[in-house]
């Protein structure tokens, strides 16, 4: 185990690249990123999964080769694998994706009693954030954005930016609120009690990119428009999308406290030149941000704290121009 | 490239004193003096840093039993300047009383809801961790709300207690939902079995006061506390 995983893919009108890297060597909780495209159907699948290492520590058995996983490992790689049958062997109903999940893990769920019980412990426990789109027509592509607990998935176009098209499974969805306070999560797709798959479509002008990421690219960053920094600044250094999925591994574990994956698909451009350039003017935008937080004098919380609030509520209106609405209890 | 992101950690330690406890009550000092070590262990190798620790002890017994010394309970020790006084007073807590089986474990857990948090810095951790080898009275008991040295503080019923707690949509809960978690090592019996299948955010391994738990699953217990929900 490397503890890093790039792949990526570039072809006509198609760009595509996955991150993947480990805090700790072979332990790490995230499944490598899941990306799957059928050319005779415009159609693909992109998603990232994050074991929760909290509610699943336990113990779930050991691989062939003697380490020992938890069930949070186990669940991200099931969960990954088990969209990616979703996409290829059915008929891909958005509404069928939840049962597809849930009957699998239930079956692959131990009998053993659990000697550790209480309501923080579930069985196979894993977030999942996946698009499915269709670009079907020169002008638009069609998204569906499927979810359940604090992964998230995003449109980026060089109009409006980062755009996040999921709602974390959390009392708030406030992302500078998330950031700081570091909230429980009250949906993740489990072995042991019921959970729910969000779906919520929308459609996008191509060229766009379409993005998914676990919290360890986007939670440990000083506030929300940081995240689109780290995208858009390893874009602006690299040549090729090779290059851009080693910038953001080399950026990532920088800064983050844990695992972290990500999964870019660029839609409609002719190449990775006119990806960088068309982006390039948004770099300019979140570059101010982040420039500001720096020249913040370390240790002074009471300006980061202003600065911070400052910056979200600049940055909010089009972050959250996608972001569903919360639906009703 | 977050520096300021770092976890404030709060520990109230409940730990049942009663003569019952004798045989053992030296292993729950241990893991009580242990916990804390352990935790922020496992939170930096997660990358989650702490930046402030601070430490409670509320031992107990029984009201109806032992009016003068049925709690007994430090403040918050902030460490590392608070290290010595936690150690001396868990070393202190000694076996003795406790009358009739069940004892004043819900009055622990009650002040222990009632502490003072930290409120401030950016994330919080609100950890209650119970050790008992018995049942608790009701909260509202005569026998024990009778007694002079009760605390008024304390809850009347258990749904008063629970609404302290507090549940994801609560307005008025005293604990903080992002941060709290509770823990408890205790019989599998009432009001234990219920706390930990109807309050959010608990962990139950079910014992007397953690007897039994082997290395690993305190392991398992710590990551699942270190770990985000």
């Amino acid at each position: 185990m490397t503890g890093r995983g790039v792949a990526w893919a570039e072809s006509e009108w198609l760009l595509a690249a996955s991150v993947w890297t480990e805090k700790k060597p072979g332990r790490g909780e995230d499944a490598e990123p899941l990306f799957v495209h059928q050319f005779s159907s415009g159609e693909g699948v992109v998603g990232v999964f994050d074991g929760a290492g909290g509610a699943g520590a336990a113990a779930a058995g050991t691989s062939a080769s003697g380490a020992e996983r938890t069930q949070a490992w186990l669940a991200s790689r099931f969960t990954r694998a088990l969209v990616e049958d979703w996409f290829v062997g059915t008929d891909r109903v958005h509404e069928d994706l939840h049962e597809h999940i849930a009957t699998a893990l239930v079956k692959a769920r131990g009998t053993a009693r659990r000697k550790i019980l209480g309501t923080m412990r579930r069985e196979l426990p894993t977030t999942m954030a996946a698009l499915h789109y269709r670009w079907g027509d020169d002008e638009t592509a069609e998204w569906a954005a499927l979810w359940a607990g604090d992964s998230r998935a995003y449109v980026l176009d060089a109009q409006d930016g980062l755009q996040q098209v999921t709602r974390d499974d959390t009392e708030s969805s406030d992302a500078l609120e998330l950031l700081t306070q570091d909230p429980p999560m009250t949906n993740m797709v489990c072995a042991d009690r019921p959970f729910e798959v969000h779906i919520a479509r929308g459609s996008t002008k191509v060229p766009c990119v379409l993005v998914c990421a676990t919290d360890g690219y986007f939670g440990y960053v000083t506030t929300p428009a940081e995240f689109e920094d780290v995208l858009l600044r390893t874009l602006e250094r690299s040549e090729t999308m090779q290059q851009w999925g080693n910038a953001l591994a080399d950026e990532v574990v920088g800064y983050t406290g844990d695992d972290a994956s990500l999964a870019i698909v660029a839609l409609g451009f002719t190449g990775f030149s006119q990806l960088r350039h068309d982006l390039s003017g948004r770099t300019a935008v979140v570059r101010e941000h982040a420039a500001q937080i720096a020249a913040i004098a370390p240790g002074d919380l009471e300006t980061l704290t202003a600065v911070r609030a400052d910056s979200w509520a600049r940055y909010r209106e089009d972050y959250e121009r996608l972001m569903p609405v919360k639906e009703p209890r | 490239m977050n520096e300021s992101l770092k976890y404030a950690v709060d520990i109230v330690m409940c730990i049942d004193a009663t003569m019952s406890m004798k045989r053992t009550l030296d292993r729950v000092k241990d893991s009580a003096l242990s916990f804390h070590t352990r935790l922020a262990a496992a939170m930096e190798e997660k990358g989650r840093s702490i930046s402030q620790l601070r430490l409670k002890v509320i031992g107990f017994r029984d009201f109806g039993d032992r009016a003068d010394d049925a709690i007994e309970q430090t403040d918050f020790l902030t460490f590392p300047d608070g290290a010595v006084e936690f150690e001396r007073f868990v070393r202190d807590l000694t076996a003795r009383g406790g009358g009739d089986i069940p004892e004043s474990g819900l009055e622990a857990l009650a002040l222990a809801v009632q502490a003072p948090w930290e409120q401030g810095l950016d994330r919080r951790r609100h950890v209650i961790v119970l050790f008992t080898d018995a049942p608790a009275h009701p909260l509202g008991s005569p026998s024990q709300v009778s007694v002079r040295t009760y605390p008024q503080s304390v809850p009347h019923s258990m749904e008063e207690l629970f609404s302290q707690w507090g549940h994801a949509q609560s307005s008025d809960a005293l604990m903080e939902n992002s941060a709290k978690r509770l823990l408890l090592f205790a019989p599998e019996d009432q009001p234990w079995e219920d706390i930990a299948d109807q309050w959010n955010h608990t962990l139950f391994f079910p014992s007397e006061a953690g007897e039994g738990l082997e290395e690993w699953e305190m392991d398992e217990i710590i990551n699942t506390i270190a770990n985000s929900l």
